[in-house]
């Protein structure tokens, strides 16, 4: 029981000490290859998430998940403006489960929503990029490498957002 | 060719699949006729029950089903225990016991019911659900015969104080000592129970319900005591152990000793002997 | 024990120290991804919940975490996770107790093949012959042990195979007291494999699999009325199933059949009738609106890898309830699950969005959501006048297909606006009417129906672009079970990192006095990039939480939790 105890506070600082680090000499991440569904039923290898070489936002949601439902919503009343401005593709991946997937399709079109869906049924996406409670946004370069990361949604954190792609349209560094 | 090459998967999936298919015809069940005890050892069945805890009487009924096909050479104890059998406005009876909740944490119990047999683990876990009571007593009847028991003992009415007087013979040397236990097990009593399944009596509750071969108290701690540091086949062990009753609720004439004989070797202290006896009235 | 601390150094090593070893490009090209989760609480005693140290079990504080790292490079990936519950959290299955590494995996990928071996997650199209999963918060994982290839010789055919055991608990594979499951399924995309479909408007997927689960003894010994009984048991019971989409356009059609052979198992009280499930779901949608509709039937089909298990754990299937998932406290006060035994049930939902600037949208567009579910029994009949429905050792009963029983287990009706006024304020309103079974779905068959009406009122003001503010308004009003209820919740955000809130539940409808309680509540969050972390205080009330088709008792408690989460 102890060594247990030591070994998973050894383990959390090692992880919190990987979630803080940002050395910028370091290799940037991408997304990791799994396949995935599009809303057709048609697999979907995730290497393909690519925009032309412009940026690209990933997003995790599900129907049932309110606060990722108000940061697409929010996102949604000001993405064609980003959309022109930046050419920014947003890929808002679900992670609803079987119970509720086939209600994705018509939910995002009843929304009148813009974004590519795809469908991670068994968390396969969110468990190889590692991550927890979802809304959880990603945004990547156009190299594909994830440059920016963040973990739920407050009103507000959408201009966050622009604020990151505007500077990897502009060129400039992403601390 | 390249029918071939699907020819040939799909040839192999369909042995497979008629290998993994075991449809049955009936008649599906068969019933058992009498048990021949001759060599077997007695075995004792713990059941976790609790009154509000609705799917128990059917689980309790099976249990002395069992009792009875295995000619009593299964021992039914019932142990109220985990939250199901706290006490309430509704259900006020405490069948409680700290012994109880003890051995529930040990032994990883749960939910109810559930039984220990003879507290042997079965497939990596000691708590057996009642749809496997059979098949976990079953492991231990094919089991040898380790211990002869011979106990008595009696309630004095004007000391409140129950006397325990057991022997013990060894048919099978053991690796180091052994353990011995004593329990006070009472018979009807009267009180409400929740219910769910008609099989088992009226529903949503059975008043008045008899709980039988309830778990009172331990005579010599939670986990017994050592009867002996070393094992010989050739002595009688003897044991003898009072306690005194403080509980005004315990009706005495319904009082019953459980010896059980352990193997403190195994983790868990497997039960390698078991005694049932009633316990007799002194004075008036 | 041992090897598994060495494995954690190992991949801790090779996560740790990547700059300093040697410039291996193995090290210094892998991708290390991964997260992490503590959940500790510090519980109290409450006179007036009726909490005292001993239903604490003398164990004030209590924590699950776990940290799951995952490793790649090139086409290998490496992974594990570790978990410990020291001890688990209240209503959590006690068997959690302790810490290990029951998840890691080795894995080889390209684009003709992946191989995995270890422990993995797969799901068979809608999960209804084969599904294995982790849900956190539910306290569950089925996850499969063993190896698991899948083989994609052409596009749009993709084949998986999965051999193995399952996880439950800690409790260590042995003695035959688990099943191994062997699974084989097939996926075809029509578009992608003919040419000729290529370029088609309709576009066509369908697939089969087959799954098979081995659990020894022929025979068992069980107890029916007065008498004991020898069963004879099916060591390989098998569930196999197609399914079927097609899409045109706006339209999306789904179908899936499965069928199970004898199964006799705790679950379905040892009859022998083989199992049946089918599922049809509709839907069509474009911009502003969607509609879909869905019904399914299941006919005894609870499928788990220990016949005797009737705890959550150890599910080779999966079976979603049909109604909709709620996230307002209140909505989800009577949450069902699908009863395995049979069920039939039917859902509907539509959806528009009122465009801006209409008579009706007003200038910043309207959603309005109505949304219907009902589940009933199925219709059983005895197999014969001497055997009635049920009884174990026999087929059980005989029923139709599509059968539609009489008792009503579930109903609901939901209608949902979301508005937004000018530019600062959004509203979601909603009202539900729901009919909740609890005899059937919580096991005990003294309660009644219980009818519930449901106000919901969640409003959002924006004060400026990093202050906003969050006020929930609900009410549960029914004659059932603990009367009305009434709740409020008040939350500040301040973007991007902090957030409060204060909420509580009332239970002031409770027909006994006593228990008319305030389950107040206090919490602070604190969000860095992809780090949160949150501290609450106050009453959590006793409820039930479902995911998909499993639920979790929690039990009622009172005290402080704290919750860490990371991802890297």
């Amino acid at each position: 029981m102890k060594k247990a105890s030591l070994l998973f506070i050894f383990l959390s600082v090692l992880v919190i000490t990987f979630a803080q680090s940002d050395d910028a000499s370091a290799k940037r991440k991408t997304i990791p290859q799994v396949n995935i569904k599009d809303v057709y039923g048609n697999v979907f290898n995730t290497a393909n998430i690519e925009n032309g070489g412009k940026p690209v936002i990933i997003d995790f949601w599900a129907t049932w998940c309110t606060p990722c439902k108000r940061e697409l919503d929010a996102i949604n009343d000001v993405f064609d403006d980003w959309v022109k401005e930046t050419g920014v593709k947003l890929y808002a991946i679900s992670v609803d489960d079987p119970r509720s997937s086939s209600l994705v399709k018509p939910y995002v079109d009843g929304k009148g929503w813009s974004y590519t869906i795809l469908l991670d049924q068994n968390s396969d996406l969110k468990r190889a990029m590692g991550v927890g409670p979802i809304p959880m946004t990603f945004v990547l370069n156009g190299k594909g490498e994830i440059v920016w990361s963040h973990t739920t949604f407050a009103q507000g954190n959408e201009n966050d957002i622009i604020e990151v792609i505007r500077k990897i349209v502009k060129g400039e560094a992403i601390k | 060719m390249k029918l071939f090459r699907i020819l040939l998967p799909v040839l192999l999936l369909c042995s497979w699949i008629i290998t993994s298919c075991d449809k049955l015809d009936p008649p599906y069940a068969a019933v058992k006729t009498q048990y021949d005890t001759t060599n077997k050892p007695f075995v004792l069945l713990e059941e976790y029950t609790g009154h509000k805890c609705n799917n128990c009487p059917l689980a309790t009924q099976k249990a002395h089903k069992l009792a009875d096909y295995y000619a009593g050479r299964v021992i039914v104890m019932e142990v109220h225990a985990t939250n199901l059998a706290d006490p309430d406005p509704k259900y006020t009876l405490d069948l409680r016991t700290p012994e109880g909740a003890q051995w529930c944490t040990d032994f990883s119990i749960g939910y109810v019911p559930r039984a220990l047999v003879n507290r042997t683990p079965v497939g990596g876990s000691y708590p057996v659900n009642s749809d496997q009571w059979a098949a976990a007593i079953e492991l231990q009847m094919l089991k040898a015969v380790k211990t002869g028991i011979s106990a008595r003992s009696t309630y004095n009415n004007d000391t409140k104080e129950i006397t325990a007087d057991v022997t013990v013979r060894f048919r099978r040397k053991l690796s180091s000592s052994a353990g011995i236990n004593l329990y006070i097990l009472e018979d009807s009593i009267v009180g409400l129970q929740s219910n769910k399944d008609t099989a088992a009596g009226p529903t949503p509750e059975i008043n008045p319900y008899y709980f039988n071969e309830t778990f009172r108290a331990s005579m010599n701690g939670t986990y017994g005591e050592q009867l002996t540091a070393s094992v010989d086949t050739t002595i009688t062990y003897t044991y003898t152990k009072k306690f005194t009753v403080t509980n005004n609720d315990w009706d005495p004439t319904q009082l019953w000793l459980v010896t059980t004989i352990t193997d403190p070797a195994t983790s868990s202290g497997e039960i390698i002997g078991v005694k049932k006896v009633k316990i007799s009235i002194l004075g008036r | 024990m041992k090897k598994i601390i060495l494995l954690c150094i190992g991949m801790a090593a090779v996560g740790l120290f990547p700059a300093r070893l040697p410039a291996q490009d193995f090290l210094k090209n892998a991708q290390i991804t991964g997260s992490f989760q503590a959940d500790a609480a510090l519980y109290q005693t409450d006179a007036a919940m009726g909490i005292n140290s001993q239903s604490l079990n003398g164990q004030p504080i209590r924590m699950n975490g776990f940290t799951e790292v995952n490793y790649e490079y090139k086409n290998f990936y490496a992974g594990m996770r570790f978990e410990a519950y020291l001890p688990p959290l209240l209503g959590y299955d006690a068997q959690y107790q302790g810490a290990g590494v029951p998840y890691w995996y080795v894995k080889y990928k390209n684009d003709l093949l992946e191989i995995t071996a270890g422990n993995f997650y797969e799901q068979f199209a809608q999960g209804m012959t084969f599904r294995t999963y982790q849900d956190w918060t539910l306290g569950y994982d089925n996850s499969m042990r063993g190896l698991r290839v899948k083989f994609m010789p052409s596009k749009g055919i993709t084949i998986t195979g999965v051999y193995g055991f399952q996880r439950t608990f800690w409790i260590p594979y042995q003695n035959n007291n688990r099943g191994i499951v062997k699974g084989l399924d097939a996926d075809f995309n029509l578009n992608d494999i003919f040419n000729a479909l290529a370029n088609a408007k309709l576009k066509i997927t369908l697939g089969g699999s087959f799954v098979s689960d081995y659990q020894a003894g022929k025979t068992m010994i069980y107890p029916v009325g007065d008498k004991v009984y020898t069963f004879n048991l099916p060591e390989n019971v098998a569930c196999y199933g197609g399914r079927l989409n097609l899409n045109y356009a706006g339209v999306n059609f789904y179908s899936e059949y499965a069928h199970k052979i004898n199964d006799p198992s705790q679950m379905n009280v040892y009859i022998y009738k083989p199992g049946n499930s089918i599922l049809f779901d509709l839907s069509y949608s474009r911009k502003n609106f969607g509609v879909e509709i869905k019904s399914k039937w299941i006919d005894n089909f609870s499928y788990k890898s220990n016949r005797s298990y009737t705890i959550n754990g150890l599910d080779i299937n999966y079976l979603p309830a049909i109604n909709k998932e709620h996230t307002y406290a209140l909505a989800s006060m009577y949450p069902y699950a699908t009863q395995t035994t049979g069920e039939v049930g039917i859902a509907a939902g539509v959806m528009y969005t009122i465009p801006k600037n209409t008579k009706l949208g007003g200038k910043n567009g309207l959603t309005i959501a109505v949304d219907f579910s009902q589940v009933n029994s199925i219709k059983k009949t005895p197999v014969n006048d001497t055997t009635p429905i049920g009884q174990s050792g026999t087929l059980g009963y005989a029923t139709n297909f599509y059968s539609v029983g009489n008792e009503v287990y579930w109903q609901e009706t939901q209608v949902e606006i979301s508005k937004k006024f000018g530019k600062k304020v959004k509203g979601i309103f909603d009202y539900l009417y729901q009919t909740y079974n609890k005899a059937v779905v919580q096991g005990h068959p003294e309660d009644p129906l219980i009818y519930s009406q449901i106000g919901i009122a969640d409003v959002t003001y924006n004060v400026n672009k990093k202050l906003s503010l969050r006020w929930e308004l609900q009410g549960l009003w029914t004659k059932q079970d603990n009367g009305n209820w009434a709740a409020g919740l008040m939350e500040i955000t301040i973007s991007p990192k902090w957030f409060f809130s204060v909420s509580d539940q009332w239970n002031y409808g409770n027909s006994d006095a006593s228990k008319q309680l305030h389950y107040y509540n206090v919490a602070a969050g604190f969000v860095y990039n992809t780090s949160r972390i949150q501290l609450s205080w106050g009453r959590q009330r006793e409820g039930i939480i479902c995911v998909g088709g499993v639920c979790r008792y929690v039990p009622q408690s009172s005290g402080l939790t704290l919750t860490v989460t990371s991802s890297f």
